[in-house]
């Protein structure tokens, strides 16, 4: 492998894993404190795409975008958290699948019926646009932003659950949430914050992927495999496993399309099952 | 010796005949035509499903047989088994007295397959798998839209002759992709091009970089093959993006990949672009210009999509046959009328190979902006293509069975 294409695996890997930590920190949080793994995600990531697409198209900001797309989906998931799953949280964890399963149909199919099922992308700022020459190497501009930007996103969510007295909380929380109630705190507004601030990164994204890819309504299914892939190889429910799980995913996609062409479908899933084998909890085991 | 009342037998049988005859024609004539369409409904193909379906309606509606359609609309999900099924429901339960076929080669197959058994019409408006007009072709069904042969590999020439030898082949993991990229590379090797790399991407794929980094250290002129749905989008993206564009890569994209709203989705990234095609939005035939304008008073929200035009083609044979058989739904009398027609489609001038797939026109075109609209506008005709149906063709020898 030449320079060049090492570089640019490098970088590719590293801005696959920066929006993956967007999403799948998220998912794994929820699924640390309450224990549902939330298959509707992607759909949160896919709706924060549509909406962002709809406000670019409506007045030509990327930046209102990125900023209306969290606040819509986030009124949306806590009406799902409140309504649809908070009923169930004292039942099995197969009835919220299937309700989280049942969701992301609809969805789905929202989108279909609203937006239609052709591809469209969210237009960039002009001065993200074109690309950037490192080394030698071609990069495009939009994607070191998204590099940047995601990674900005992730360390400052990495400060609020490790510095801060609500990060004390909500990793007590991910031990034991009913002995976090036992001190008299609030956990059903405790999972009601975290169930929104994962769809607000959700949607954020949604937003950056789609203006990095295309927004169509299959791009949740794409998200919330790569997403579920992260939390198991990083370990169910926890942050840092997150990161863990996306930098590991991030570099097998890059790496893996160049060094095993025929294998790239695979190469995740076997990356997956090698941790596995390794370590059953994951990577890392926070709760 | 013929006796009084064997006079009245032969009189009263020859009378009867000669009222209740053309009362029986009549009935035919004037009883519902049933149509029924298996296809794409669900998911994200849904799209491509409803178009046709207009198109169908739209030539039905500017027949004579409007008020006697009916339609039966059943999902097929883009999955064979699931096709077959609903197929034979709409035959053996609704009685359909003529079919249109799944979107999907695979699933096209599976129920040209059924249809063969029942010996009931069946007219694709996509579904190209070169098998049904090879091997596995069928009397009783007829390719109105294309094979994913006749729209690929007879652009190879124009591609080598008009853009370079240097080609990498570019494919979606699937039976398609690597179909198109092997009928290709024939063609195009033939007309003397050098094959400086290929790749195959799983399907779907959202990210190309690696690929990319492949392609740009090939140094080809031209990059073609069959890239599927949303993964054209974010390959064109991301071409610019890399730079691939900036160095006078050239994207060669089979099977009509560049649509419009495709073309719209990819912005500025796309321009410059080609693709293989037989229609074009921008065709300035008038049969186009009439479909183009009879499209918009019928269906006023949509733009015409080639989903559109090869729904209005197969509705307009479906019509044709009707006529052909007396206006009666005869599979028989149909099949033959069909067989025989000639005519102007808005794509151009179309008619059926024996092997009972479409012989069409093909453009080469070109994503261009046109103030903020983007657009795939024909640059060069190619001469009028249809799969053949002997042994050289990519599918096999065709021999029509019933």
């Amino acid at each position: 492998m030449s320079v060049e294409l090492l570089l640019v695996s490098v970088l590719y890997g590293l801005t696959l894993a920066s929006t993956l930590i967007l999403i799948a920190s998220g998912l794994s949080l929820i699924f640390g404190i309450v224990g549902v793994v939330n298959f509707a995600h992607g759909s949160f990531c896919m709706l924060g795409a549509y909406v962002g697409y709809s406000v670019v198209a409506a007045t030509g900001s990327f930046w209102l975008a990125l900023l209306a797309a969290p606040v819509a989906v986030v009124v949306v998931a806590v009406v799902i958290e409140r309504l649809g799953l908070r009923p169930l949280y004292r039942l099995g964890h197969l009835y919220q699948l299937f309700l989280t399963f049942a969701l992301s149909l609809v969805v789905s199919n929202l989108v279909l019926w609203i937006w239609g099922g052709d591809n469209l992308s969210i237009p960039k700022p002009a001065y993200l646009s074109g690309f950037v020459m490192i080394a030698d190497i071609t990069y495009p501009r939009f994607r070191l932003f998204v590099l940047l930007f995601s990674g900005a996103l992730a360390l400052a969510l990495w400060f609020v659950v490790a510095r801060t007295t609500w990060g004390a909380v909500l990793r007590a929380g991910l031990h034991d949430i009913e002995l976090v109630e036992a001190f008299g705190i609030d956990t059903e507004r405790l999972v009601m914050t975290v169930f929104a601030l994962a769809a607000a990164l959700a949607a954020v994204a949604g937003v950056v992927v789609g203006a990095m890819r295309n927004v169509n309504p299959e791009m949740d299914l794409d998200l919330i495999n790569s997403a579920l892939l992260v939390v198991v190889i990083g370990g169910l429910g926890s942050f840092r496993g997150a990161v863990a799980g996306s930098l590991v995913l991030g570099f097998a996609d890059a790496f893996g399309a160049q060094m095993w062409p025929g294998l790239a479908k695979f190469t995740p899933w076997i990356v997956m099952v090698a941790v596995l084998l390794w370590r059953p909890e994951g990577l890392v085991q926070d709760a | 010796m013929t006796t009084r009342r064997d006079f009245l037998r032969v009189v009263g049988t020859a009378a009867a005949a000669s009222v209740v005859e053309p009362i029986a024609v009549a009935r035919a004539q004037s009883r519902e035509i049933k149509v029924g369409i298996v296809s794409a409904y669900s998911g994200v193909f849904s799209v491509t499903g409803k178009r046709s379906e207009t198109g169908i309606r739209l030539a039905f509606a500017q027949s004579r047989y409007r008020d006697r359609v009916k339609y039966f609309i059943e999902d097929s999900q883009v999955k064979p088994d699931v096709a077959v099924q609903k197929a034979q429901k709409l035959v053996e339960k609704d009685g359909v007295d003529v079919l249109v076929g799944p979107i999907a080669g695979h699933e096209a197959l599976a129920v040209s397959e059924y249809c063969k058994t029942k010996h009931k019409l069946m007219l694709l408006v996509y579904g190209g798998n070169v098998k049904i007009a090879g091997e596995n072709c069928s009397k009783s069904t007829f390719m109105v839209g294309h094979t994913v042969w006749s729209v690929s590999a007879p652009g190879s020439s124009w591609i080598v002759e008009t853009l370079g030898k240097d080609v990498f082949m570019i494919g979606s993991d699937y039976s398609t992709g690597r179909d198109v990229v092997h009928y290709m590379e024939l063609d195009l090797k033939k007309a003397g091009a050098r094959i400086v790399g290929s790749a195959f991407a799983p399907f779907p794929n959202s990210e190309w970089a690696p690929y990319l980094a492949q392609i740009k250290t090939a140094k080809p002129k031209v990059v073609t093959g069959f890239v599927g749905g949303s993964d054209l989008v974010n390959l064109t993206k991301q071409m610019e993006e890399f730079g691939l564009k900036r160095d006078g890569i050239v994207m060669v994209q089979s099977i009509g990949g560049f649509s419009d709203v495709q073309a719209k989705a990819m912005g500025d990234a796309g321009v410059g672009h080609y693709d293989v095609f037989h229609w074009s939005h921008w065709l300035t035939t008038k049969e186009n210009q009439d479909f183009i304008a009879a499209l918009k008073k019928f269906a006023p929200d949509d733009h015409a999509d080639d989903g559109h035009v090869l729904g209005y083609d197969v509705g307009t044979c479906i019509v044709h046959g009707l006529d052909g058989a007396g206006g009666v739904p005869d599979t028989d009398r149909m099949i033959a009328a069909i067989e025989k027609r000639k005519w102007t489609s808005p794509r151009g001038e179309c008619f059926f190979g024996p092997n009972h797939a479409v012989v069409h026109p093909l453009y080469i075109r070109q994503v261009q902006k046109v103030g903020s609209e983007y657009r795939t506008t024909p640059v060069k005709t190619l001469s009028p293509t249809g799969t053949p149906g002997d042994a050289t063709g990519p599918g096999g020898a065709c021999k029509l069975q019933v």
